[in-house]
């Protein structure tokens, strides 16, 4: 064989041999999905929740995917590979009920005009081909099909895939939707409450999964309809007793209730005004979930107030913005299971009472241990001035002593006594007159009568459109999807990353040198104590952080310096010996 | 047999000289203080440090370790071609009775093994510090430390086939870290680039099969077929290429 004919020989054989690679990783790339989520998070595994979702399809649920073909931007065009990757993913599980058929609303027109009516939207993406910008509307889109009944996603992402597929089907395997009553406050736009937010985001959140109805005429003490499930009573303010009596009667019907009880309202330039009186005190009391008159000041764990200061934004540390942390919930309650995060603002804290009897009172979620209480109308909160003003009331409040936890928000289960037992109370009267006593009817009042659920929030502020973000939704929908008895779909929510949060050596270290934040000092010498405390902590604990970086470093430097001189040394002794 | 042989011969060559310690020391202080120091500042998705993020994850050290093993890699194997072609003991090699793909993977063997180790010695000792600090995911360490051995395994082909190619170590070198450099590289152009290509190039780059799962603790099969591709490809590529020069 001559040189060249070698030469021509190993360049077709490697040639061949990539031609071979390159078929094998594209095969395996679309048919080879063997692959295990080892962490312990299973954040990138199928949830069990869905795999019972998808074994309940008993039928061809039929997807389809909207999806632009040509996609331009190259980041995009990865996203879709790896909707449809996940789509391919959610087939196979389904045992070949789930059927995936894909079209092309940029290249054919019959699709063009189905996604538009259904809502599909197409959104813009930006992409560079020379010297030149693209902008492309690419469509990512689905319409699920199961039974004669219909879900639309109308935009999906890789990164929220499985839990908007898999409630979708969730929810399309339902002959009908539960039925969420929505009766509170929605200040109308333009108002003085309405800056501070409407709950349409809310709203929306839950339209996603429930059917929610306006419960209208519940005020006027209208009876709430047969069909609602779960009934939220948003903000409520001055309720007549017989809203009051529908509200207690629904209850002892079974239907379960969610109360956002919420009396302070923060004016224009941070002053707090306290409302008036819910309306629904009597029956909150009776049941043990009342919450105070006060609000919770929590000086351990709390969120940002964003605030503007020669232009420059910033967020205030605001101890009345109490935040949530994984030890803040009861993770024995199913919407509570693996939350890490929330935040309530300006809340309420529920006062403490007795469990009814054979029922049961569970805290779903509790301010930090380092929390007061504060009387808004007396802690005047002034722009201005708000720093000073949180240092000032926090010195204030450490004063009083040590800090407790307070309930924010409470879960009751079992049966519950009306407080109308003597009579209910007649409808309301527009033209009556208020000083006159309330008259009662011989209407049949209903106690103690069937099992049910309620859940009372302190605050509403934080499920209003500006505080409504991840961490609360995950919550609020949790609360009324298990609610609704809906508990995968809870499953599904609360799939969050565990909080691995580190040791703070800082922490501990004044607590061992004795520097406590919650003394109030009066004296030079005092406050130059704790400086030194201070100070001290401050060094021990930087240095137990070198100690925690050098160590593996300095470790592993001398393991491979003493290995590598052992081989010397026994290198040259074996030198010597054959010398 | 005599793959082992020669991987022993490697190996032991590389710890005679003092190159190999200072490497090590070199990469283990590195990585280690990118991890509690700088955090992951590249991309769009920046990681924090550790005592900023004040989470007990290896997520920074894992990010880390493409970027540096594309630089690493080349330096530890720059010479296992390079050097014995510039001393003429490749003919010498080439004359014992072993085959040439005896030797190329005898030379992967050791050099993989050298540099699996070096990334165990920076990756344990700083899991078992974080443990000490919070509750660190071990599966997601134990899974992470197996797709770097694999990405390492991936770099070691590319880089020993670029040694192959060439008779000065410095030249191995610099291209070694170029091209894996490039390769690194590519990943955070996939948003610029055109879809038709978006995809593929993807594909194509080690740290997207890394980072994407075992980096997470995830399996995927398709990422061991992607790296034992790379691996048999570049292997191949490095025995016809030191072959040829048996013809001459």
């Amino acid at each position: 064989m001559t040189r060249g004919e070698e030469r021509f020989n190993a360049l077709l054989s490697a040639v061949l041999l990539l031609g071979i690679l390159v078929l094998v990783n594209r095969i395996a790339s679309r048919h080879l999905v063997v692959r295990h989520d080892f962490s312990e998070d299973q954040l990138y595994a199928v949830s069990e929740a869905t795999l019972r979702t998808l074994g309940r399809l008993e039928d061809r649920l039929q997807v389809k995917a909207y999806f632009t073909g040509d996609i331009q931007s190259g980041q995009i065009a990865l996203a879709k590979a790896r909707l449809e990757g996940l789509l391919a993913e959610f087939a196979a599980l389904s045992g070949g009920r789930l059927h995936v058929d894909t079209v092309d609303p940029n290249t054919s027109s019959e699709a063009l005009s189905e996604a538009q009516e259904l809502g599909l939207f197409a959104f813009p993406a930006h992409s560079v081909r020379g010297i030149q910008r693209i902008r492309q509307d690419v469509y990512l889109g689905l319409v699920l099909r199961y039974r004669g009944r219909e879900e639309v996603l109308p935009f999906v992402s890789p990164n929220s895939f499985e839990i908007d597929l898999s409630s979708r089907i969730y929810s399309i395997l339902r002959e009908t939707k539960s039925v969420v009553g929505w009766f509170g406050a929605d200040p109308a736009p333009g108002t003085h409450e309405a800056q501070y937010g409407t709950f349409t985001r809310l709203r929306g959140l839950l339209s996603q999964q429930h059917l929610v109805e306006t419960v209208e005429y519940l005020a006027s003490g209208a009876p709430v309809p047969e069909r609602v499930d779960v009934l939220l009573v948003v903000r409520p303010k001055e309720l007549h007793p017989r809203a009051a009596f529908a509200i207690d009667q629904f209850v002892q019907r079974g239907g379960r209730l969610v109360v956002f009880v919420d009396q302070a309202e923060m004016g224009r330039s941070g002053e707090a005004r306290i409302s008036k009186a819910t309306g629904l005190e009597e029956l909150l009391e009776l049941w043990g979930a009342l919450p105070g008159p006060h609000h919770v000041w929590d000086t351990a764990s709390f969120g940002k107030l964003p605030m503007t200061r020669n232009l420059m934004q910033y967020g205030l540390e605001y101890p009345l913005f109490v935040r949530m942390r994984a030890d803040s919930f009861d993770a024995t309650l199913p919407p509570a299971a693996n939350l890490q995060d929330g935040v309530f603002c300006w809340a309420q804290p529920i006062k403490h009472a007795e469990p009814l009897a054979g029922g049961t009172r569970v805290i779903l979620a509790q301010s930090s241990p380092d929390s007061y209480y504060v009387d808004l109308t007396e802690t005047v909160l002034v722009d201005a001035d708000m720093e000073d003003m949180v240092k000032s009331v926090t010195a204030s409040l450490y004063a009083r002593g040590e800090g407790q936890r307070y309930a924010l928000a409470v879960v009751l289960s079992g049966r519950f006594p009306s407080p109308f037992e003597d009579g209910a109370p007649a409808p309301w009267d527009p033209l009556a007159d208020s000083d006159k006593p309330l008259e009662t009817t011989d209407e049949t009042v209903l106690s103690w009568a069937a099992d049910s659920q309620v859940v009372v929030f302190g605050d509403a502020d934080w499920v209003r459109d500006g505080y409504l973000r991840p961490p609360n939704e995950r919550l609020v929908s949790g609360v009324v999807d298990w609610l609704t008895l809906d508990e995968d779909l809870v499953a599904m929510r609360t799939r969050v990353p565990r909080d691995r949060r580190i040791r703070d050596f800082l922490q501990e270290e004044r607590i061992r040198v004795g520097a406590s934040d919650s003394e109030v000092l009066d004296t030079t010498g005092e406050i130059e104590r704790e400086m030194k405390l201070e100070e001290a902590a401050a060094r021990a604990a930087r240095r137990r952080q070198w100690t925690c970086m050098l160590a593996p470093i300095l470790g592993t430097l001398a393991l491979v310096f003493g290995f590598g001189i052992a081989r010397t040394l026994l290198g040259r002794r074996a030198a010597e010996r054959e010398a | 047999m005599r793959t082992l042989a020669v991987c022993r011969r490697e190996l032991a060559a590389t710890f005679e000289s003092p190159i190999a310690y200072v490497t090590i020391a070199l990469f283990v202080i590195t990585l280690d203080g990118l991890f509690f120091f700088l955090g992951y500042p590249i991309g769009n998705l920046p990681l924090p440090s550790l005592w900023l993020g004040e989470q007990a994850s290896l997520v920074v050290l894992f990010t880390w370790l493409p970027l540096l093993l594309a630089l690493l890699v080349p330096a530890l194997t720059m010479g296992a071609w390079a050097e014995e072609r510039s001393r003429g003991t490749e003919e010498l090699l080439l004359t014992y009775p072993v085959r040439t793909g005896e030797v190329v993977i005898g030379k992967f063997l050791a050099a993989w093994t050298l540099v699996a180790l070096l990334i165990t010695l920076a990756v344990v000792p700083v899991a078992i510090s974080v443990a000490g600090l919070g509750a660190l995911d071990w599966a997601t360490v134990w899974v992470g430390l197996g797709g770097a051995y694999m990405l390492a395994a991936g770099y070691v082909a590319i880089a020993l086939l670029l040694s192959a190619c060439t008779s000065e170590q410095l030249v191995a070198f610099l291209v070694g870290a170029i091209v894996l450099g490039l390769l690194w590289l590519l990943r955070m152009l996939v948003g610029v680039l055109p879809a038709s290509l978006a995809s593929a190039v993807d594909y194509a780059c080690p740290s997207s099969h890394f980072l994407g799962s075992a980096a997470r603790g995830v399996f995927d099969l398709r990422d061991v077929v992607y790296f034992g591709s790379l691996v048999g490809f570049g292997l191949y590529l490095n025995t016809v290429v030191v072959e040829r020069r048996r013809w001459r």
